[in-house]
């Protein structure tokens, strides 16, 4: 069996732990949509183009929920129950069990978002041009690989109740700060500056970029930050792993 | 099975330290393919330490170790070697055959030799006494069933090396002796088996080799025959009136102690005892002589360890 092969077995492995635990994924799977639906549609002003701005930023909260949740505080109780130490000791190339869980990420996102997508098309009035539509959905998709790798990093430092509660906070200061829920134009000066320094801030923008929205700064900027973010999430979870072996 | 005749696990010299307290203290010690390595020994002897290290979860402080040729917990040495841990779980939401067949691809490049791979999995099911219970979710398992999936996992790769750290923790007697058949024919394909246990019956019942571990050390290594045979003494079981400092007195008596209704003597001259015994009370009653048991063999060699 190939390396491809394995990677995909395991991911199915993952994707049917957590579709098995329905308590843990609907909720997942329903609050972006319920916030969006609620803010983006429901609360907004007809034409005010809200709903297309939000879809923009909630793209990137539906992210946030699978990776931090499900696969960061979920790791943290594999580890503390001992599911963790037969994966380690088994042969599998640690590469492909974490990437099995960053891939069962993107897939529980990709379902998010397009639920996203067709409320906020058809509740919200939003057209795009069908190339943008992608660029968006790549953009979205791609920001579960940060935000899974964030979450690992959480979930592979602390111990199961403790991972939650850490969860719970990267959670809201992502969301809050990253202006996924408030656009960061409307924050004070202060908390603006926060906002630079949140990875989910930057992919925010990005989003923002790609649907056609003049932003704070260049896009490719914001890709350089959200790719630097990446790659030292991707440092912290080598490094949490070694810590979390022995 | 195995083209290199170098046994699979080879530890010299091997230290391993916590802080201030020493859990191994120089261990050499030889895994042989096709034989039944158990570690005997008592809480804190160094049991756990030394499987931590032949699966590379723990790593020495001195000493070398090899598994396969390969360093311990490399991916290399990891594909020769089925594992059984202690404290384990399994996700509770697949089910035994999901578990038992992603497992099984772990091994499946294992190219070398067409001889290595994963074994079929009805094989492994069977193994490990799981056809019934293949579309059952690990989650719904009762605890000694969940222990065999776990055996599962490790024997489907057909390792080179199979550790099992205390295997028949948890499990009812009908499936403690179907898991000690099938250990036995995992030896007999070639298997190196390391095993930990504390059930002694276990490992007069299943080791080709007994190791004794006592202070991080190596303090008896044979077959159970061997280290029973290093114990000459006897045991003499009796229903008698006298005290027991009186009978800790007789000659030969190197141990007494209640049992039940009855008294345990140790003897390393049962018939000079036995004369004096019978000469001080007249009313003693079911007088049983046997030979050594495993048990009470490494009880005295932990006792003279300790002395």
């Amino acid at each position: 069996m190939n390396s491809w092969n394995l990677l995909w077995h395991e991911t199915v492995a993952e994707w049917r732990k957590a579709w098995r635990q329905p308590a843990f994924a609907i909720p997942t799977l329903v609050l972006p949509l319920a916030f969006y639906a609620l803010f983006g549609i429901v609360l907004a002003r007809p034409g005010g183009g809200n709903a297309a701005y939000l879809m923009a930023t909630y793209g990137v909260f539906a992210s946030l929920g699978p990776a931090l949740f499900a696969f960061g505080a979920g790791i943290a109780h594999e580890r503390e129950v001992g599911q963790l130490a037969l994966k380690q000791v088994a042969p599998l190339p640690v590469p492909l069990y974490l990437g099995a869980k960053l891939l069962t990420c993107m897939g529980f996102t990709a379902l998010v978002i397009v639920a996203l997508y067709a409320l906020a098309a058809w509740g919200g009035g939003v057209v795009l041009p069908r190339a943008t539509w992608l660029q968006l959905a790549l953009v979205h998709l791609l920001a579960a690989v940060p935000m899974g790798l964030l979450g690992l990093v959480v979930g592979l430092s602390f111990g199961a109740s403790a991972a939650m509660g850490v969860t719970n906070l990267v959670f809201l200061g992502l969301a809050v700060l990253g202006g996924l829920w408030i656009p960061v134009f409307l924050f004070p000066g202060w908390m603006q500056a926060l906002s630079q320094a949140m990875p989910s801030y930057h992919l925010a923008e990005l989003a923002l970029a790609v649907s056609g929205r003049d932003i704070a700064g260049s896009a490719l900027g914001h890709g350089a930050a959200a790719l630097g973010f990446t790659l030292a999430f991707a440092a912290a979870v080598a490094w949490a792993w070694r810590r979390a072996h022995r | 099975m195995q083209a290199n005749t170098a046994p699979p696990v080879q530890a010299r010299g091997l230290v391993r330290r916590y802080g201030a307290v020493t859990a191994l203290a120089g261990v050499d010690l030889d895994i042989q393919a096709g034989r039944v390595t158990t570690l005997l020994g008592p809480n804190g002897a160094g049991k756990s330490t030394l499987v931590g290290l032949v699966l590379g979860r723990l790593r020495a402080d001195a000493g070398t170790l090899q598994v396969g040729g390969h360093a311990p917990g490399s991916l290399a040495a990891r594909r020769l070697t089925g594992a059984m841990l202690q404290a384990a779980a399994l996700a509770p939401q697949l089910t035994v055959r999901e578990h038992v067949a992603l497992q099984s691809g772990y091994y499946a490049d294992t190219h070398a030799d067409t001889d290595t791979g994963a074994r079929p999995l009805a094989d492994t099911l069977a193994l490990a006494g799981l056809q019934d219970l293949a579309t059952r979710r690990y989650g719904a398992l009762s605890g000694g069933q969940q222990r065999r999936v776990q055996f599962a996992l490790a024997l489907c790769g057909r390792p080179r090396v199979l550790v099992l750290d205390e295997p028949t923790a948890g499990l009812d007697a009908d499936s403690r002796r179907a898991l000690w058949q099938a250990v036995r024919a995992l030896a007999d394909e070639g298997a190196a088996v390391l095993l930990t246990t504390h059930l002694l019956d276990e490992a007069d019942a299943l080791a080709d080799r007994v190791v004794l571990l006592s202070g991080g050390r190596v303090v008896a290594d044979g077959t159970p025959g061997e280290i029973r045979s290093r114990v000459a003494a006897r045991s003499v079981r009796c229903l008698t009136a006298l005290p027991l400092a009186q009978l800790r007195a007789l000659p030969g008596v190197t141990a007494a102690e209640p049992r039940g209704r009855h008294v345990a003597l140790r003897t390393l001259a049962a018939e000079t005892t036995l004369r004096a015994l019978l000469a001080a009370d007249p009313s003693l009653a079911e007088l049983e002589v046997t030979g050594t048991s495993l048990e009470d063999a490494v009880l005295d060699l932990l006792h003279k360890e300790s002395s």
